[in-house]
């Protein structure tokens, strides 16, 4: 009999100063090993790398995860590196789901690396957030399409349901993807796409007003915010990239200006590469990070067009 | 086989004179043009063809289905909740309804009776009279049969998208007519093959959501979406 139990089930508490993983249960492929407590402010903040000892999704991968916050607690939870998917036989999808559920005065940022479509990858992906109306939720989910052959063989399917809400039964919103390739024309001249959405108890809108204007600074980036269905308290970024990297800076800024919103401070560097830290490109940008560059050239653009 | 009587009726609420406010919204062909991505005949292919196969027919279509089914006033809200929550830009979110609205109301004020019984339901719910919904309302008035309420749908679809790029100069008039007959045979291909009744609904137009919900960066606009 199948096993139906998420093979990653954590539960983020807070104890005095901190948070402490409550429930910490995994099993293959993924891998936790230590969480970090990284951040001066806030203090109470838990990082969470999560890994895959597989490092891909493959085609007969039925992988579950659920994420808890319970109030006071915060989390920020990535992975490691992006996750190539890989081709499915024909007849078979991997499927992946995400279930987060986040209390009054909880505070969760999502932030996994994206997916890379191989060709003949098969995707089902669902990511289910139920975000109380005190909570704080910020979600990113990114794919682009990679033939290692540079013969343009495409993913076969990639279905993405990503679900909002905020407590109670329906939802605030049920966005989908059911796709085949990335369409004809300019569409398919893009080489990324992803969205990132946001649950704030307050202060949603002056932090959308904030990521819109700086969006117009990314090189090679379309992209735009909107505030979702309901009360007012959420917003969308809507991303497209001609490369993976601009829509990685765009999620790395939201998430930022997220951060800054919420505590007054943006996060510190992560080790990882590129576009999420600010370590290495100060290298490749002259001094500071993409997402730095990305807030200056959009400040000034913001205030040329004021 | 359609016939006449349906014919006319066809080419009455296809027409893009018909008084529903149609031509104020370009659905995203306004923000596409100015941003750069969409110039002359084969992008404008391009963006109606994507529009028609990974937008209408994957959600606008099944959902107008499930509003034409519905049995009745509450299962109809029902399907317009579905699209509010199925609808990450607040730019669409309000075209779709400020359209469904102005057809829903040229429709009540001829005497639809479906039309004037959700009109009345509507005016307190703020979030209702989306245009798939309208659309199932207004045709079930009309007589239409479901195959027929899709063409219409479909079709008046692809005259807004190709007529608002001619009043934005992006196509000329020839050119126009040419991008109608493209589309005319997808719009044949997609409607040949019918749509389960338990579709869920989605979309995948990224450029266009995004030209959309970008219509508050823009200092001058001609078009509502």
């Amino acid at each position: 009999m199948e096993d139906a139990r998420p093979q990653l089930d954590l539960v983020f508490a807070r104890r005095l100063d901190r948070t402490i993983l409550e429930r910490r249960i995994f099993r293959w492929p993924f891998v936790l090993t230590r969480t970090f407590a990284l951040e001066r402010t806030p203090p109470c903040l838990l990082s969470v790398f999560l890994q895959t000892s597989s490092g891909a999704v493959h085609g007969e991968d039925d992988l579950r995860q659920r994420l808890h916050i319970r109030g006071g607690a915060a989390a920020y939870v990535t992975t490691q590196g992006a996750s190539p998917v890989h081709r499915a036989t024909p007849g078979q999808t991997s499927k992946e789901s995400v279930g987060i559920r986040i209390e009054d005065d909880g505070h969760l940022e999502y932030v996994p690396e994206p997916r890379i479509l191989f060709p003949g990858a098969a995707l089902d992906q669902t990511i289910e957030v139920d975000c109380a109306p005190g909570g704080f939720a910020l979600a990113a989910d990114v794919f682009t399409i990679h033939d290692p052959a540079g013969e343009g063989r495409r993913f076969r399917s990639l279905r993405a349901t990503t679900i909002l809400r905020r407590g109670g039964d329906a939802p605030l919103l049920v966005d989908r993807v059911d796709i085949r390739g990335l369409g004809r024309g300019r569409t398919a001249a893009f080489a990324a796409f992803g969205s990132v959405y946001v649950l704030a108890p307050d202060g949603a809108a002056a932090l959308m007003a904030d990521v819109a204007a700086m969006l117009p600074g990314i090189p090679g980036l379309y992209g735009a915010t909107s505030e979702l269905p309901g009360d007012g308290t959420g917003f969308s970024v809507r991303l497209a990239g001609y490369d993976l990297r601009s829509v990685r800076t765009a999620v790395a800024l939201t998430w930022s200006l997220s951060r800054q919103s919420r505590f007054g401070c943006k996060p510190s560097a992560r080790g990882k590469d590129d576009a999420w830290s600010t370590k290495s490109d100060e290298d490749q940008l002259g001094g500071g990070s993409a997402v730095d560059d990305a807030l200056a050239r959009g400040g000034a653009d913001a205030r040329a067009s004021s | 086989m359609i016939d006449v009587p349906t014919a006319l009726a066809l080419l009455q609420y296809g027409d893009s004179a018909y008084p529903a406010g149609g031509f104020a919204f370009s659905w995203g062909i306004e923000g596409l043009i100015a941003d750069g991505l969409l110039d002359g005949r084969q992008d404008l292919d391009d963006f109606v063809w994507e529009q028609l196969s990974s937008r209408w027919n994957s959600m606008d279509r099944p959902l107008m289905a499930r509003a034409y089914r519905a049995g009745d006033i509450t299962a109809l809200a029902a399907v317009d909740r579905t699209i509010e929550g199925a609808t990450p830009s607040r730019p669409m979110r309000e075209g779709s309804r400020r359209a469904g609205r102005a057809l829903l109301g040229v429709s009540a004020r001829n005497g639809g009776a479906l039309s004037l019984s959700y009109r009345a339901v509507l005016a307190d719910d703020t979030c209702g009279g989306h245009l798939p919904v309208a659309q199932a309302v207004v045709y079930r008035d009309a007589g239409l049969e479901l195959p027929s309420a899709e063409l219409v749908s479909g079709w008046t679809m692809v005259n807004g998208l190709v007529s608002a790029a001619v009043r934005l100069g992006s196509v000329g008039h020839l050119e126009a007519q040419r991008c109608l007959e493209t589309a005319r045979s997808g719009l044949a291909e997609l409607l040949a093959e019918p749509v389960a009744a338990d579709a869920e609904p989605w979309s995948f137009t990224p450029l266009i959501d995004i030209a959309v919900s970008r219509v508050r960066c823009r200092a001058t606009r001609l078009f509502t979406t």
